[in-house]
């Protein structure tokens, strides 16, 4: 069993010859890496292919890992960005359709009519994170999935603090502005429905 | 959704909807499984280089050994045969 204490860096540093250390690493951010993946993925099943990815590729290559001053997680999260980034890639090549967002959509009609309004306002916000870039997407995941403060956001993305605050403000006024236009639309198409 | 969505109210529906997920349980056990017991003590671990290579000697030496004694066989069957031919040979002129 490894010394809870013993930071990550030092994890890493032994983690190409002694699994042990690697299983260490592994425990401590599996949760992490899995959270990113499933809210920029949506799926549990997709979530679970790519967080196996990440860490066979992190196993691979962590015998020449460089401690250059970021954080242990901050390269994992990168791997799990550019690993998402092929995914999504792959999939506007050929694009289906979740089968566990439809079935939400489907369940809808079973919930009485303020649950309905309450999940058709979630999945509206979702779609509109969905849509922000990628960039936008992991702060708003690294903030309010993770909890993590602007500075520590900063170091997994490779930004300054306050060029993170700076992103989560606009980020904000754009998700804002999309919400509006959305019910925009939506109201204009109730009312020609009643005409 | 409120077309009025303040900033506030955004950061409160934000923290209603992104919570963390837990991965089930038998998908992280098995990937630990497969990163850590089998890949990280498989191929990896110097126990299993040294049974290699030992295992190879073994099976190297045993098939030269085995490989003499078929030369050596057939050289020592050669010469038997050339013997007694030799041998006849020499009876036939004797008599």
């Amino acid at each position: 069993m490894k010394d809870p204490a013993m930071d990550d860096m030092s994890l890493a540093r032994r983690a190409g010859s002694d699994p042990e250390a690697f299983g260490e690493l592994y425990e401590r951010h599996i949760r992490k890496i899995y959270n990113y993946i499933y809210y920029r993925t949506g799926n549990h099943h997709d979530a679970e292919d790519l967080t196996e990815m990440v860490f066979q590729r992190a196993l691979r290559h962590v015998a020449t890992f460089e401690d250059k001053g970021v954080p242990f997680t901050a390269w994992l999260y990168r791997i799990a960005h550019n690993l998402v980034a092929n995914w999504h890639r792959d999939r506007s090549r050929r694009p289906v359709v979740p089968l566990d967002q439809h079935a939400a959509v489907s369940e809808v009609a079973e919930y009485p009519e303020s649950e309905a309004m309450a999940l058709e306002e979630t999945e509206l916000l979702m779609r509109i994170v969905r849509q922000l870039p990628p960039d936008r997407q992991e702060l708003l995941i690294l903030k309010f999935v993770e909890r993590m403060s602007n500075a520590e956001i900063g170091e997994v993305m490779g930004r300054s603090e306050g060029a993170i605050k700076s992103l989560y403000h606009r980020t904000l006024n754009a998700m804002r502005a999309e919400a509006r236009s959305l019910e925009e639309e939506s109201a204009k198409a109730r009312s020609e429905k009643k005409k | 959704m409120d077309a009025s969505l303040s900033k506030h109210r955004l950061e409160e529906l934000l923290s209603d909807i992104l919570v963390p997920v837990e991965p089930s349980v038998k998908f992280v056990r098995r990937l630990r499984a497969r990163l850590v017991t089998y890949h990280g003590r498989g191929p990896l671990s110097s126990w299993m280089v040294i049974v290699v290579i030992a295992t190879v000697f073994l099976l190297v030496v045993t098939s030269i050994g085995l490989i003499i004694r078929i030369f050596l066989g057939w050289v020592s069957l050669i010469g038997l045969i050339s013997n007694r031919r030799r041998m006849k040979s020499e009876t036939r002129v004797a008599t």
